[in-house]
């Protein structure tokens, strides 16, 4: 088969995968029912059954992943939309971020550390907590391997949506920001939507948090680079 | 004459802006647009920061001055957000390159994972709860 109609052939099955998997996440809301598992987990069993190259594969659905900067520019719509929340909040929306930034980069450290991880897969596993655009671009800057740190992002989304009603349940927290925070920096585009399940301002408090966050470890990292040069 | 060309030119846009309110996929061109614009920009004057997130903060900027109404972004926002997953998937599959993940090393990382997420969601849960109760009161 020609690499031509193979690379057409993998974006067919991808998008294929993909809208069935949604139809079917639309019907019954379990975690591990998610588009996002569905189709990474049977594209992989397909490419390692058929003994496929991954560049192969990555011929046909290039074009998906060149999508990621385009939506990383629409995610100043929600900020936009909710300006007048962070005009009144930013206090406590810059305190989440920094605090939730520093907990995630400072956690993951330690864990590398205590694991005697590589410094490649530790800069790999530094920025999962942040959405995955800027945090295949942190990656990046830090020498990590971005496609790697795309996969530990998920996971963390995955796991953070999947547990979070539960470990929310034994906090005392009062503030729908603290909810918010906490689906928002723990569990980035997974965590927004089940915040969004638990209240409006739940949903749009997480939504920001998962932005800022994403644009503060960016700027503070192209910084980092740039001044140790 | 040049009248009927006037009208015909603001009849024209009148459809065109109609168009852009209405359908999702062509304001997420425009975001495309963007994006690449700040790619260009970016690479150009040789800016550190990725150009998809110059592009977001010029897309704040106009909108924040009314240059621009956000009319014309918020399907195709909407749009492209929903469908992230899709996007990442391929990036994601990666991962079969990386026979190597299939021994201790990968285990560890998942259980690094696994143990990081609850930290770093209880952590910021709890200093931003603290940041709210110290606030002086505030109606809630």
């Amino acid at each position: 088969m020609s690499t031509e109609v193979q690379a057409v052939l993998w974006a067919a099955v991808t998008l294929g995968i993909y809208i069935a998997a949604s139809r079917i996440y639309r019907a019954c809301r379990v975690w591990w029912l998610s588009p996002l598992l569905v189709t990474w987990v049977l594209c992989g069993v397909l490419i390692v059954v058929f003994h496929a190259a991954y560049r192969d594969y990555l011929r046909g659905t290039s074009w998906l992943v060149s999508l990621i900067g385009p939506t990383t520019v629409a995610f100043a719509i929600p900020i936009h939309e909710n300006r007048a929340l962070i005009r009144k909040h930013w206090v406590l929306l810059l305190i989440g971020t920094v605090a939730g930034s520093a907990i995630s980069f400072g956690s993951a450290w330690a864990l590398a550390w205590l694991f005697h991880l590589s410094p490649e897969m530790q800069a790999s596993l530094l920025p999962r907590s942040i959405t995955t655009p800027f945090a295949i671009t942190v990656s990046q800057n830090l020498g990590g391997l971005p496609e790697l740190t795309a996969a530990f992002t998920a996971i963390t989304g995955l796991f953070g949506a999947a547990i979070g009603e539960g470990v929310m349940s034994w906090l005392p927290l009062r503030s729908s920001f603290a909810r918010g925070a906490f689906f928002g920096m723990g569990a980035h585009g997974a965590g927004v939507a089940k915040a969004r399940e638990i209240g409006e301002e739940e949903g749009a408090v997480a939504g920001l948090i998962m932005v800022f966050a994403g644009l503060l470890n960016v700027l503070a990292v192209v910084l980092f680079v740039h001044l140790r040069g | 004459m040049s009248h009927v060309m006037n009208l015909a030119i603001s009849k024209a846009c009148r459809t065109a802006r109609w168009h852009l309110s209405r359908h999702w996929w062509l304001q997420a061109v425009l975001f495309i647009a963007i994006w690449a614009l700040g790619e260009a920009v970016v690479r150009q004057f040789s800016i550190p920061i990725p150009g998809s997130v110059l592009g977001m903060g010029a897309l704040l900027a106009a909108l924040e001055f009314r240059w621009i109404s956000v009319r014309w972004f918020r399907r195709g926002a909407r749009g492209l957000l929903a469908h992230l997953l899709l996007f990442l998937t391929p990036a994601m599959l990666a991962v079969v390159n990386h026979r190597e993940l299939l021994s201790m090393t990968g285990l560890k990382l998942i259980v690094a994972v696994l143990i990081g997420t609850p930290l770093v969601m209880i952590g910021t849960a709890v200093v931003v709860e603290i940041g709210f109760r110290l606030q002086p009161s505030r109606e809630h």
